[in-house]
């Protein structure tokens, strides 16, 4: 991509379990304002409008068409990005693309769930894997199965993952917005209802009601706007062939090792803990956390339980990974990645509060987790070079 | 006077009933399943990978996976498994315990999936251990998991 874009306005609502008080497009729209109003535009100001979130979760179809009202879009042009898990990343990319392409100076990207009208156990997404095909526990018995195979390949005990589940807490306890905010004890991990061994319902993320959007601008409107800019210098996405097959233990190349190998030699990236300073990782379970970090090279093979273990992922540590408090702590679904982009833009700036890392954050990474274990990164920094 | 507000939600169910093409390849391993309870799969021209459930392309070699078919199974090795604690779960499935299983013959890897267990003790269960599937012996339909009970251990 020839041209530059830049994150110059951040919002979301508060994520809760139930928001019985809105409706889908009345919740939408909070966010779009929490994000106009950061980056002082007016609707009017905006060019493009791009959504997006897990179609299948509420039951509403086509939200970008009759969700106008709530996102601003009337009249604009703009369309429907839907690439379930990683929808939050697929469409801040899509965004960055739009206005990187020189075609829109403004382009506000807007995803939601509202998670509260879900049918319970999110039952229309046993139809995201091939429908015909042997029985399914779905995302349950992935994150379990994650699990059990990063225990037996590394040694990690029980214990490291409540370590990094406490971590999730105290982080979530400092974000206003976050979802699950609970001043656990390790007890309160350890006793918490075991879902499928070795997947406690602590460690599996929550279902949540919420939304996000970013305004991004070009090159050359983005400084006008903001004295903050926050630069998406490179991003990337990985398809992988597990496509409703059960890949629970793979040897092979992750779509989140090749995500990361490509935007790391990219970008000169040699020693990933000295010049990334923070993470927003989407981790579907605490189990992931562990697992992801690794694949993504925020360490050796087997090194993650044990970086836990030392602190080094938490808020004041050497390298923090979801300060925010992450996924198990937030997570409406196709609006999640985008939490991750947003909460790393954040870090950027300065602009976190109370969960901002101590670290000096000049460069970040998002990340976007879901579809067949498909990966989306993000590789954001506070100038370009 | 301000009225308190009422935060209504009102429910609406969705019935809704699809009509799946099973296509060639997934087809042909239904087909033999139901008519001959024979598991079959298909092969890569290029890197003989055997694909199952079988498909179109070798996602390897991104070329057309040839119609060189193989027999696999029916034994096959338990994985990993677990009990199923989540409330609806077991009911929805039929069982207490599920089982990831990879077919003798196939990359496990890649191709193993989950399914019923059969057992009288799962204290028993072990990760590792052979098993091999319980056919349904009327009405199959070539769903494997209506035709396949369930798998169970391979006795001696
Ligand atoms: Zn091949």
């Amino acid at each position: 991509m020839a041209g530059r874009a830049a994150i110059v306005g951040v919002g979301q609502t508060y994520h809760r379990s139930k928001r019985p008080d809105v409706n889908q497009i009345e919740m939408i729209n909070e966010a779009v304002r929490a994000a106009l109003e950061d980056a002082q535009l007016t609707p009017k100001e905006i060019d493009c409008v791009l959504f997006g979130n897990m179609e299948q979760a509420e039951g509403s179809y086509l939200m970008d068409c009759w969700a106008t009202e709530g996102t601003g879009a009337y009249l604009k042009e703009g369309c429907k990005v839907h690439t379930g898990g990683t929808t939050g990343a697929s469409v801040a990319e899509a965004a960055a693309h739009h206005a990187a392409s020189g075609l829109f100076d403004t382009v506000l990207a807007v995803t939601y769930e509202k998670q509260d009208e879900t049918p319970a156990g999110m039952g229309p997404l046993a139809l995201v894997q091939d429908y015909l095909w042997a029985i399914h526990t779905g995302a349950f018995g992935w994150f379990a199965r994650m699990g059990r195979k990063y225990m037996l390949e590394t040694g990690c005990q029980e214990e490291h993952a409540a370590i990094t589940r406490l971590k999730s807490d105290r982080c979530a306890c400092k974000n206003p917005h976050a979802h699950l905010r609970l001043n656990l004890t390790m007890q309160d991990v350890l006793n918490s209802r075991m879902l499928l061994y070795p997947l406690r319902l602590l460690y599996m993320c929550p279902t949540t009601a919420g939304a996000c959007a970013l305004v991004f601008a070009s090159e050359e409107r983005a400084p006008k706007i903001t004295k903050k800019p926050v630069w998406v210098k490179d991003w990337e996405t990985v398809h992988y062939e597990m496509v409703g097959y059960e890949a629970y233990f793979t040897s092979r190349m992750t779509s989140m090792e090749t995500a990361a190998n490509r935007i790391y030699h990219r970008n000169g990236i040699t020693n990933v803990r000295r010049d990334i300073q923070c993470a927003e990782i989407y981790e579907p379970s605490t189990w992931s956390e562990l697992q992801f970090s690794e694949w993504f090279h925020f360490c050796e093979k087997g090194e993650a339980w044990r970086m836990a273990e030392k602190g080094v992922s938490d808020l004041e540590g050497e390298f923090p990974i979801n300060p925010s408090g992450g996924v198990v702590c937030t997570n409406p679904i196709g609006c999640t990645a985008m939490v991750r982009v947003a909460e790393a833009a954040l870090q950027i700036r300065g602009d976190a509060g109370e969960h901002q890392v101590t670290r000096d954050v000049k460069r970040a990474v998002a990340t976007g987790f879901g579809g067949s274990f498909w990966t989306e990164m993000l590789l954001l920094q506070r100038s370009w070079d | 006077m301000t009225e308190k507000a009422e935060f209504m939600r009102l429910p609406a169910t969705v019935n809704l009933e699809y009509k799946y093409s099973t296509g060639r390849y997934l087809g042909r391993f239904y087909k033999e399943l139901r008519d001959n309870k024979r598991l079959v799969a298909n092969k890569c021209g290029k890197c003989g990978r055997v694909l199952f459930p079988p498909r179109i392309a070798c996602p390897d070699c991104m070329v057309r996976a040839s119609d060189e078919w193989v027999e696999v199974g029916p034994q096959a090795t338990l994985i990993f498994f677990y009990e199923l604690q989540i409330p609806g779960l077991a009911e929805r499935h039929a069982a207490n315990y599920l089982g990831v299983l990879a077919l003798d013959g196939t990359e496990a890897e890649l191709s193993c999936f989950e399914h019923r267990l059969m057992v009288d003790d799962p204290g028993k269960l072990r990760e590792g251990m052979r098993m091999e599937p319980v056919f349904n012996e009327e009405g199959r339909t070539g769903r494997i998991r209506d035709d396949i009970l369930g798998f169970k251990p391979i006795e001696g």
